[in-house]
């Protein structure tokens, strides 16, 4: 078994010009929570998350880390009307604006064995899906996440579990 | 003292050169910041020992490990305490008691920021209440710019103000043997003053025209600064231990004890309080992490600026240019006071001032038969630490704690342009330098 056995590869992508706000239209229609952007050859240019989309709603002040230090921002009041305020701002930008941090990407190709794609999964601090890509133009060929490795192999193998018990997916 | 160096001829040169010319080496890299002082300072410290103008037991001899465990039991009370969320707490707090008026929060900022750097280290001080100021001043709709700029200064301030407060007061106090009551006596009383006439004209500059509406004062007024406390226990258990360091530091002299035993006792009673209860793999990770935020590049710094400093007293340049110094003020204690202070001042703020300091204090003590005795030296310490810990303030290279600021300002979208800081930071460096000059004068002179 390698990547290509279970990733997903009927990807929603988008282009690095479309607005986050399309982004996310398209993400909510095809209920993903990462959208990978491509340009016109379907090559990886970076990957779009609802985790980043979480961390732009805060304050400016509160998105600083320092020395792996965080500020706790309990004391904060309810502040719906700014939410609002800056959701609209983020919905403007290209969404090539938004990406997620290269340091945070792991990937791997459609080759790459289970246990390390397993490795490359439980390393990567944000739960984002690997990204499976191919050639020197590192086309996109699909992703795999967590989900992916529960619905795909874990399930026919939980004893007394049959296997379509799968539910929708989601990635 | 001849014994420890080496008498023969390195490379067909006398060891006053080598050392010498590795000193100033050494110092020339470490100002242009391509490569981590640390690792400069130890590479100097090793050639000094391997060239042969120290051998390894006169260069551990060098070390002074009163400095280091100071700083680094001040760092591990620190990096545990941090966590409570009391620094946010205050700012918060403090924030609210001025009812969120721009130029309230910024003195209120301010004076928080002098206290917490006087009893902890700058760094963090500024670390923890600059990310809440940009906070702040995000929902006011208003410049962070004079409240960073504020907060600098006051960092630095307060830092003077005591033994703890700033690392050359600490490499000073431990020196000379300079009590905590001794800063607390000679250098804590002028600092509220150099504090109060920089607001002054910051508050000219600035105050009159910062604005916020009263909606985004409300927005403020809503926060709630209990939320900011995350660990109460802890919170306890640091407020207890700091307080039980400050007074060690206090009975300290009375007692005998040095200031490095108090800070290293008071690090390890509170690994101690927040260990108890937790098993032994919890326990270890607690302790390792704590441990990890010690800021050790700081440490090792050190050790390294104290072998080289070690090397260029025992070949006695230190000796030759103390002579110089007296001989250009003509052993005239005032006129040297001065000159310390000045030079020290214009120094810091281009330079790091730990490695200036470190250089300073060998050549001082070699002027005590000038000035009749070690003890007729005091002006000379007092006028070394206000020039060194205000001028940190001159430009934003002076101090770690301006370029944490600085980080953080440029990280939420507010650079601060280094010329920009400078063309206010420096006039006002140099009259608090000329409160200092006043001060040291009248009192010690």
């Amino acid at each position: 078994m390698t990547a290509k056995t279970i990733m997903s590869s009927d990807l929603v992508t988008v282009t690095s010009d479309v607005t986050v706000a399309e982004a996310l239209l398209k993400m909510s229609k095809y209920q993903v929570h990462n959208i990978p952007v491509v340009d016109e050859t379907d090559s990886f240019v970076g990957l779009f998350s609802l985790r980043r989309l979480a961390h732009e709603l805060l304050p400016t002040a509160a998105r600083l880390e320092a020395e792996s230090f965080q500020m706790d921002i309990a004391f904060l009041s309810d502040q719906s009307d700014e939410f609002l305020q800056r959701l609209q701002e983020i919905g403007r930008k290209p969404v090539s604006e938004l990406l997620e941090k290269k340091k945070k990407l792991r990937f791997c190709g459609p080759d790459t064995p289970i246990p390390r794609l397993l490795q490359l999964l439980s390393e990567n601090p944000t739960s984002l899906p690997v990204v499976v890509v191919q050639g020197k133009r590192q086309k996109v060929v699909g992703m795999v996440s967590t989900w992916d490795v529960l619905t795909k192999i874990a399930v026919n193998l939980l004893p007394g579990v049959s296997g379509d018990e799968q539910g929708a997916r989601e990635d | 003292m001849a014994a420890e160096h080496a008498q023969h001829v390195i490379f067909g040169l006398s060891p006053i050169w080598v050392a010498s010319i590795l000193f100033v080496a050494t110092y020339a890299v470490i100002v242009t910041e391509k490569i981590n002082r640390a690792i400069v300072a130890l590479i100097g410290a090793g050639l000094m020992v391997t060239l042969g103008v120290l051998n390894q037991e006169a260069a551990i001899r060098g070390i002074d490990f009163n400095t280091l465990g100071l700083l680094t039991g001040m760092m591990v009370i620190v990096a545990v305490s941090r966590r409570s969320g009391v620094f946010q707490y205050v700012a918060v707090w403090s924030a609210k008691r001025v009812q969120a008026r721009p130029w309230g929060i910024l003195v209120m900022l301010s004076l928080v920021t002098a206290v917490f750097s006087a009893l902890l280290d700058n760094v963090t001080t500024v670390l923890l209440i600059a990310p809440v100021t940009l906070l702040i001043t995000e929902e006011l709709k208003i410049s962070p710019y004079p409240l960073l700029f504020a907060e600098i200064f006051a960092s630095n301030i307060g830092g003077t103000a005591t033994l703890i407060g700033d690392p050359p007061n600490i490499m000073i106090g431990s020196a000379v043997g300079l009590s905590f009551n001794d800063f607390l006596l000679n250098l804590a009383p002028i600092t509220p003053f150099i504090l109060a006439a920089t607001l002054g004209v910051i508050y000219l500059v600035w105050g009159r025209d910062m604005h916020a509406t009263d909606e985004a004062r409300e927005r403020v007024m809503s926060f709630n600064e209990r939320e900011a406390i995350t660990d109460a226990p802890l919170l306890k258990q640091s407020l207890f231990v700091i307080s039980l360091v400050v007074i060690g530091f206090v009975l300290a002299h009375p007692l005998h004890l040095e200031p490095a035993t108090i800070a290293m006792a008071g690090a390890a009673l509170l690994l101690l309080l927040t260990s108890l209860g937790s098993d032994a793999e919890e326990q270890s990770e607690k302790v390792h992490k704590s441990f990890g935020e010690v800021e050790w590049v700081t440490i090792f710094f050190f050790v390294g600026l104290f072998i080289l400093v070690h090397g260029i007293e025992n070949v006695g340049l230190l000796e030759i240019l103390a002579n110089r110094v007296v001989g250009l003020t003509g052993g005239d204690l005032t006129l040297t006071a001065m000159a310390v202070i000045w030079v020290s001042a214009v120094s810091s703020a281009i330079v790091d001032n730990i490695p200036f300091v470190a250089t300073m204090i060998p050549m001082i003590k070699s002027m005590a038969p000038t000035f009749g005795g070690a003890e007729n030296l005091t002006p000379l310490w007092w006028s070394l630490a206000l020039g060194a810990c205000l001028g940190g303030n001159g430009s934003l290279v002076g101090a770690s704690a301006n370029l944490i600021v600085a980080g953080f300002a440029e990280r939420a979208g507010h650079r601060i342009d280094f010329l920009k800081f400078m063309a206010l930071a420096f006039p006002l460096m140099l009259m608090s330098i000329v409160i200092a000059s006043v001060y040291v004068y009248f009192r010690f002179l």
